[in-house]
């Protein structure tokens, strides 16, 4: 859907100028705590709603109402993006053109302006911790077939004291070597796969063991070697691998996916603080299963981090 | 037996100019070069404005918002329901 037509210029212009547009997780509410109850509630009358109205209802799924919140109309996931042979339009486009043309909707300027909606998350200014962004993409494919049209992210937020346990201890020489610890570099390296049916919004589920993924970080190690000892400044040339296994559809009988990398990248760190500066890591030979991919790792700036945060 | 020893020398001889060479590599690349280098996949593994369309869509953050301000600005709700996390691409 995102790729197909939520990338359509002309359905992003309908959205912007006709309509109040709104995506929702089916297993997350985000805002504050005292609206959550409701917010679930209103979804379950909607889904509720359509069907009464004898129209398609679904958990993925598009709906249109109208400014009463009553059904207008709907499309299954599967054919939003269907073609109509006869103008080349998508099923969402039509749905929306017709909305318009029956509500006689006056066009206007979005009311919300738009803005990215991968957000690093909120950290405390005062804070010492460091939000990493994570980006997974298969590069074979690339823009080939579901799964395959955009990458994944990822955000990874390191406390202070993780931020030790990734750091060398002690005094720092050139050509000194240390091994990130592993419950560090785990919250990492676990995120190096790329996209797969995600169907849950859920970190605790996606990326467990004994759930319906059956996601583990099968092997990994990080380890970093000082190159360079400045008066608050150390350079180091990292080095490890991932192997993380991850099912492709949740609660399938098929064998997991399969992404491996080498991985190389730098870091620099300023000793007296035991403050990291930069991290950046990137796979070198990546595959997802048969696939060529690519992950790459970077620490974001507390500037963009203050000027963007907004995800929970 | 003698063009045997004579295969397995030169095989010794290609192996051990191979790992010559991966070694200086590996010593020849500074660290700024290392830096260009990672910087570079970093940048190139990015999602791209063309990925990430969606973004120019004035996204509410809520049903109950949408349905506020549709009441408010007389405007149709255009409600996506799905699975996993669109923004992140994990869905």
């Amino acid at each position: 859907m995102r790729a197909g037509p939520l990338s359509n210029l002309k359905v992003i212009e309908l959205l912007n100028g006709y309509f109040v547009p709104v995506y929702t997780s089916n297993d997350f509410i985000s805002g504050p705590a005292d609206s959550l109850k409701e917010e679930q509630k209103e979804r379950e009358r909607v889904y509720r709603a359509f069907l009464e109205a004898k129209l398609s209802a679904g958990s993925v799924h598009v709906y249109v109402l109208s400014p009463d919140a009553v059904p207008i109309g709907s499309i299954h996931v599967a054919h939003a993006g269907d073609k109509d042979p006869g103008t080349g339009k998508d099923q969402t486009q039509l749905l929306l053109e017709k909305t318009v043309r029956d509500l006689k909707t006056a066009r206007g300027q979005p009311l919300v302006a738009p803005h990215p909606q991968s957000e690093p998350p909120k950290v405390a200014p005062a804070s010492d911790a460091i939000v990493l962004h994570v980006t997974a993409r298969k590069i074979s494919e690339q823009g080939h077939g579901s799964w395959n049209e955009f990458p994944a992210e990822d955000w990874v937020v390191l406390s202070g004291e993780q931020q030790k346990k990734l750091l060398p201890s002690g005094a720092i020489h050139v050509g000194d070597s240390w091994k990130v610890n592993n419950d560090v570099s785990a919250s990492i390296l676990t995120r190096f796969f790329p996209q797969t049916e995600c169907c849950t919004a859920k970190d605790s589920e996606l990326l467990s063991a004994t759930g319906k993924y059956k996601h583990r970080l099968e092997e990994q190690s990080l380890q970093g070697t000082v190159v360079g000892v400045g008066a608050n400044k150390v350079m180091a040339r990292m080095e490890g691998r991932s192997k993380v296994l991850h099912q492709f559809y949740p609660n399938h009988s098929y064998p997991p996916t399969v992404s491996s990398a080498k991985i190389v990248g730098y870091l620099e760190f300023d000793p007296t603080k035991n403050k990291i500066e930069s991290l950046r890591l990137i796979s070198e030979g990546g595959k997802f299963d048969k696939m060529d991919m690519g992950v790459a790792v970077r620490s974001v700036p507390n500037r963009e981090v203050a000027s963007r945060g907004g995800n929970d | 037996m003698v063009q045997l020893r004579r295969s397995a020398f030169c095989f010794g001889v290609v192996l051990f100019l191979c790992a010559s060479q991966t070694v200086a590599e590996d010593k020849a690349e500074s660290f700024k070069d290392l830096q260009a280098r990672v910087d570079r996949s970093v940048a190139d593994w990015q999602p791209t404005a063309d990925e990430k369309r969606f973004d120019q869509i004035g996204w509410c953050t809520s049903l109950l918002e949408a349905e506020k301000l549709a009441r408010q600005h007389q405007r149709p709700i255009f409600l996506f329901a799905h699975d996993g996390r669109m923004n992140v691409g994990r869905c």
